[in-house]
Parts: structure tokens; C-alpha cells; sequence
């Protein structure tokens, strides 16, 4: 059970970005400009994880500042302010999904990764995130990214995605041993 | 490699992406449209903006936690419910959020067609299916009846709801050059209800309405009304006031005859005038699968029932029967095996299934002072009839002839068996009222049966058509 206590620490700091939010409410567009600087990396990383495709990525990320900018009045300062803008990030990324329904599905290759996803990452990022692409499904790399990269906990992960905990513990424990033996592959 | 070092690796190679940099055109774009709520304007599809739309107000009522917002987001808590004769359910999450779109039947799916509705709001969901329906050609100046049932566990927002969709679905309709008559419900929380509609693969509005117009009229059956568009229903709710169901406009009966013309081939057929009758009463009604007029009156004593074909003015059944409140009595009590029961009495002795029958027709009546079902059926050009004991189901008649039974040189004729008739019953023919001759086939004879009044007494011969011999006669007061 120990799994479900622990989150992966990321460095932004809750009680900050609840301060900034705060202030948001009243409008103030340098409160805006903090909070996109604090989590910007972040939900980037997460649209473009759902999305996978960086154009697309760029337009909902502008979305969602603006879409945060105009929502904020209805934050309330208990909880977790990141868990608030994930699930805004992850509504927007389905809604872009579904516009992109119709439109067909371009195949993932490596080429397209890395092409993707910044030329300036260390070989060493551009493999793990490659390996992230290719041995996770989507719904795998949505519970992973969640829980390692922004610190959900497995139950918030469970709420946001209408799974139970059974279903993501199971589930980021398969997606953790694909990419571990991938990883090992890699380094062989 | 341990497990936290796949996270850290994973963690650390997602935070050196480059993200691309849009918190100016962010912190402009919330400048400009300070207060407002706006996207960039990148949206080809006019629906794709709709989602946005509905994105963004649905996040607008995000309450404390995201994902608590979420799960409350994704809960559909009002399921409203379209009849025309396409049947469509829309459910909807407690800030009137389109979160499905149902087709009931085909119909429905063509009015769907390829729009998708999802996560639009309510009223817009509504205006395209009615704008489809309209285009489609199911409301109509002929058919222009729809039905809404509104279900949600809070009575005061279902009616309030019932009353604003109902109304904005009539002005919406008549801003179609014609006008619309809509019916709203509330539905209630009924499982024998929700069977009964499963069962018929109709909705539960529909089958509430359906219900509320037997408890109006006990003579229909949940079985035939099932088959009903909307509009036939509307048509015959009618003639009586429902409980619990709202009207808004008039069905239409432009694609009928009319009552004035129903009434005129009805006194024609009768061969009276106008001024000759009394107690006219003219009704739409729904009979023996047929949308019918119902002409009653009453001339010289005689009770006249005759039935018009709404769409063609055909005749289909006539009736006719002395003015008697014995009748009334008899046909009052509720302690009957029921028209179905009868039915299925007739059938079974019949050895005919269900879909083999065609030109089904029952009916309650006094006969000889006991209530009687009278049912007719056609089986190919077989026709049936039956006399059916209406307390205990017991066959009083079974009767089965052959259309094919046609006019032949050897018979008599129908004149000669008409003077054969009233001399033998000993009456002249200027007091003769009403009289029907038909051939028909008895025990393997055919024979003219012969019926008239003569004053208030009801007769009837029967004669054999070859030789003319009469082998049957009653007098009937």
C-alpha cells in the first residue's frame, strides 16, 4: 500500500502556486506570467504526451493559460492547485482529440519522435522518451506520466481518469516493467 | 534498475523538453478579452467551436478539486426524450451539458446522422435535432406533433425544464411557417413502465402517454398504441384531457379528410340529410390498425356508428343499433376477459397465429341482453367472425367464410331474396329501415342473410341462395 502514499516529488511547490492562483483572481496578469513560468514545463509535457504532436501541443497550451486565466474564479484554495489545472489540461487535450478524430491518425516512428520532441534533448532523454512512446499505450503513458512526472497520487489518478485504484496500481505497475526492461535493453 | 530510478529517468527527461514559448500571446490574448471568454480563432468547424465553448463554461463551474469536477462533469443527472416517429434521447449533466445523444429507433438515427452533439449545450443539441427532424420531413405541416419527457430526480427542475423546452420547441416550430403542437411530460418513476417501453422499443415518455390515454379511453390497448407515431396519438388525446401531459397547439389533421368531410360520407352512405339527424358526434380515432373517423348520430330511433378511413374516406365498418341504455349497462362493467383475452380466444379456436391476421376488428356490444366481444379478422380472403361471451370467454359463434363466395348464375338473387325476406316476415318494404343483404356461407350452403328494422325491431333472415328456402329468421326487440 505504501504505492499509494508515495509521490514522485515534483519542485513545484503547492502552497505557491495556490498563492499565485490567488492572486490570479484578482486579475493580476503578473501572477499569470509566475504560475506559467512554475508549471509551464509541465503541463507541456503532459499535453504533448496526450497529444503527440507538438503543433497541437503549442495551440492547447496557449488554451490553457487563457482557459486558466478566465476559469480561476472558481479555484478554491484547498487541495491540489495542480490537480485542478491537470484535469483543464486533460479536458482540452480530449476535446482536441476529438476534433482530431476527424483527421487520420499519423503512425508513431522514431522518426516522428524525435522530430517531435526537441532536437536539444541529451540522447539519453530522446530514448527514454522514445521508449516511453513505444512500449506504453496511451492509457499506460497517461498513468505513468501522472504519477512520475507530476506527482499524482495513484487515488487522484484513479478519480481523474474514471478507473479504480486496483485498475491504475496494476496498470503503472505493468507500464514501470515495460519501460524498465526496455530501459535495460538500452543500456546493455 | 529499481523502480523510483525508471520515474526519475522518465521525470527527468520530460523536464528538459523545450516547451515553446506562448505566455506572451497568452498574456495578450487575456488582455484583450479581459472578462471574456475566447479562443483563438483557428476553428474551421462551427461544432469544433461549440466544444471549446463548452469546454471552457464547463470549466468555469469547476468546483474545489478538478477531478471532482470531472466525475460531476461526466454524470448525467436529466435524460430528456424526443418522439416524432424518430424516438431520441438526449442525457444531460446537472449544468444542461449534452453528454449522449441516443437514437431509439432508425428514424432517430437518420435525424442524427452525423452530428455529434457531445458536450454541446443542451439548447443548441435541441435546436439542431428539431432543425433535422424538420428538414427530414417528420415534422411537418401534416405531422406536426412532437413529445418531450423530461426526467430528473428534482420535480421542481423537471417541470421547469418541461416548460421551457416545451415552449422554445413551439416557437422554434413556428418559426417554420407552420405551427407545431408540442406535448411534454415529466417522467415518472415507474419500473412496470420502463418494462413495458423496453418491451416495445419505444421510449418511457411515450409509453406514459400511452398509458394516460388508456386511463382515458379504457378501450385501447397498450398493444395498438404502441404502433403510433406521435402525432396519431396527439390526434386521438384529443378528444379527451390528459392528466400530467402538457399540450402546446393543435395536431394537425391536414393529412386526413376532415370531421366536415368524415360527416358528409357518412350521411351519404346512410342516404339522410343533415337535418334528420341528432346527437352527431365525430371523432378521430384508431382502429383496426386504421386511423378512422368515427360518425355517430342517431335518425329515426337508429343508432348510426360508421367509421371512415381518415386518409381515403373509406367506409371500413358500420354499424347501426337501436337506441338502448340497457346497452350502456352492460357495457359498463369492468369484470370482462378483456379485448386481448378475446383475441386470443378467437384465434386459438381459429388455429391462425398473430401475423397471419389482417382487418382485425373487436368490438364490445350487448347482444341479447349479455355482453358479447364481436371479432373480426381476415385470414388470406377468409374472413372470421366471432361472438365471444365477454364474462367467461365462451364461444357464442364462430363463423368463417370465404370472400371468394361470389355471385353465381344459379342463385336467386338479391332482390328475389329480399321480397323472400319481408314476405315471409310478413312486412312491407316502406316500413323497411336500414336493410343489408349479404351472401354468405353457412354449413357448407351458401345463403342470403337479410337485415332490416322495421320501427325498433331488429331482423334477420337467413335464405338459402339456391333454392331460396328461408332457414332462418329472427325478430330481435
Amino acid at each position: 500500500m505504501d504505492v499509494i502514499n508515495q509521490s514522485v516529488t515534483t519542485n513545484i511547490d503547492d502552497l505557491v502556486l495556490d498563492q499565485y492562483l490567488n492572486l490570479l483572481k484578482e486579475q493580476d496578469q503578473s501572477a499569470l506570467t509566475e504560475i506559467y513560468q512554475m508549471t509551464s514545463c509541465l503541463i507541456y509535457g503532459f499535453i504533448l504526451s496526450m497529444l503527440k504532436n507538438r503543433h497541437d501541443a503549442e495551440d492547447v497550451l496557449h488554451d490553457f493559460y487563457v482557459t486558466l486565466f478566465h476559469s480561476v474564479q472558481n479555484y478554491h484554495s484547498f487541495g491540489r492547485p495542480l490537480a485542478w489545472m491537470m484535469t483543464i489540461a486533460r479536458n482540452l487535450c480530449l476535446l482536441k482529440m476529438r476534433e482530431k478524430t476527424r483527421t487520420i491518425a499519423i503512425p508513431y516512428d522514431d522518426y516522428e519522435i524525435s522530430k517531435e520532441w526537441e532536437n536539444n534533448l541529451s540522447i539519453e532523454d530522446k530514448l527514454t522518451i522514445r521508449d516511453f512512446m513505444k512500449q506504453l499505450n496511451e492509457e499506460e503513458q497517461q498513468i505513468v506520466w501522472l504519477h512520475a512526472v507530476s506527482g499524482f497520487k495513484h487515488r487522484e489518478i484513479a478519480q481523474m481518469m474514471d478507473l479504480t485504484l486496483g485498475n491504475v496500481l496494476s496498470k503503472y505497475h505493468r507500464a514501470i516493467q515495460k519501460l524498465k526492461k526496455s530501459f535495460a535493453k538500452g543500456e546493455k | 534498475m529499481k523502480k523510483h530510478e525508471v520515474e526519475k529517468r522518465i521525470q527527468q527527461a520530460f523536464s528538459n523538453v523545450q516547451v515553446p514559448d506562448v505566455l506572451e500571446s497568452v498574456l495578450s490574448d487575456c488582455e484583450k478579452e479581459k472578462g471574456y471568454i475566447m479562443m483563438k480563432e483557428e476553428k474551421k468547424n462551427p461544432w469544433i467551436k461549440g466544444f471549446v465553448y463548452a469546454a471552457i463554461i464547463m470549466l468555469a463551474f469547476t468546483g474545489v478539486l478538478g477531478f471532482n469536477f470531472y466525475q460531476s462533469y461526466y454524470k448525467a443527472v436529466t435524460t430528456i426524450a424526443f418522439d416524432v416517429n424518430p424516438s431520441i434521447e438526449i442525457k444531460t449533466n446537472d449544468q444542461d451539458r449534452v453528454l449522449e445523444v441516443k437514437a431509439l429507433n432508425e428514424d432517430g438515427e437518420i435525424v442524427i446522422g452525423d452530428m455529434n452533439l457531445k458536450g454541446c449545450d443542451m439548447n443548441v443539441a435541441v435546436n439542431a435535432l428539431i432543425g433535422s427532424m424538420i428538414q427530414n420531413g417528420y415534422l411537418s405541416d401534416l405531422a406536426n406533433s412532437i413529445l418531450i419527457s423530461v426526467e430528473n430526480h428534482d420535480p421542481e427542475k423537471t417541470a421547469q425544464l418541461q416548460k421551457k423546452l416545451s415552449d422554445e420547441i413551439y416557437a422554434l416550430i413556428n418559426s417554420n411557417h407552420f405551427d407545431g403542437a408540442v406535448l411534454s411530460l415529466s417522467i415518472e418513476n415507474d419500473d412496470e413502465l420502463r418494462k413495458l417501453a423496453e418491451t416495445y422499443g419505444i421510449t418511457v415518455g411515450k409509453a406514459q402517454f400511452i398509458q394516460n390515454l388508456i386511463v382515458a379511453n379504457p378501450l385501447y390497448s397498450f398493444d395498438s398504441l404502441a404502433k403510433l407515431t406521435i402525432h396519431e396519438l396527439n390526434l386521438l388525446a384529443h378528444s379527451s384531457t390528459l392528466e400530467h401531459v402538457s399540450s402546446n397547439g393543435n395536431a394537425s389533421d391536414k393529412n386526413y379528410i376532415g370531421k366536415e368531410r368524415a360527416k358528409e360520407i357518412a350521411l351519404q352512405y346512410v342516404k339522410v340529410n343533415e337535418n334528420e339527424i341528432s346527437h352527431l358526434e365525430i371523432e378521430i380515432d384508431y382502429e383496426m390498425g386504421l386511423m378512422i373517423y368515427e360518425v355517430e348520430f342517431q335518425v329515426k330511433g337508429l343508432e348510426y356508428d360508421i367509421d371512415i378511413n381518415a386518409k381515403t374516406g373509406e367506409v371500413v365498418h358500420t354499424h347501426s343499433e337501436l337506441e338502448d341504455d340497457e346497452h350502456d349497462v352492460i357495457l359498463g362493467n369492468s369484470s370482462y376477459i378483456g379485448e386481448s383475452k378475446a383475441k386470443e380466444i378467437a384465434l386459438n379456436h381459429a388455429l391462425v397465429s398473430e401475423n397471419q391476421i389482417d382487418k382485425y376488428w373487436i368490438e364490445l356490444k350487448a347482444h341479447h341482453g349479455q355482453a358479447v366481444y364481436e371479432i373480426e379478422f381476415m385470414v388470406g380472403n377468409t374472413e372470421y367472425e366471432y361472438k365471444i361471451q365477454a364474462e367467461n370467454g365462451t364461444i357464442l359463434q364462430a363463423e368463417k367464410e370465404d370472400e371468394n363466395v361470389g355471385q353465381d348464375a344459379s342463385y336467386i338473387g338479391e332482390s328475389k331474396a329480399k321480397n323472400i325476406a319481408l314476405s315471409y316476415m310478413k312486412v312491407s318494404a316502406s316500413d323497411v329501415k336500414n336493410l343489408k343483404i349479404h351472401l354468405d356461407q353457412e354449413h357448407d350452403t351458401i345463403i342470403y342473410e337479410v337485415e332490416f328494422y322495421v320501427g325498433s325491431k331488429e331482423y334477420e333472415v337467413k335464405i338459402n341462395a339456391k333454392t331460396g328456402a328461408v332457414i332462418h329468421s329472427e325478430k330481435e326487440h
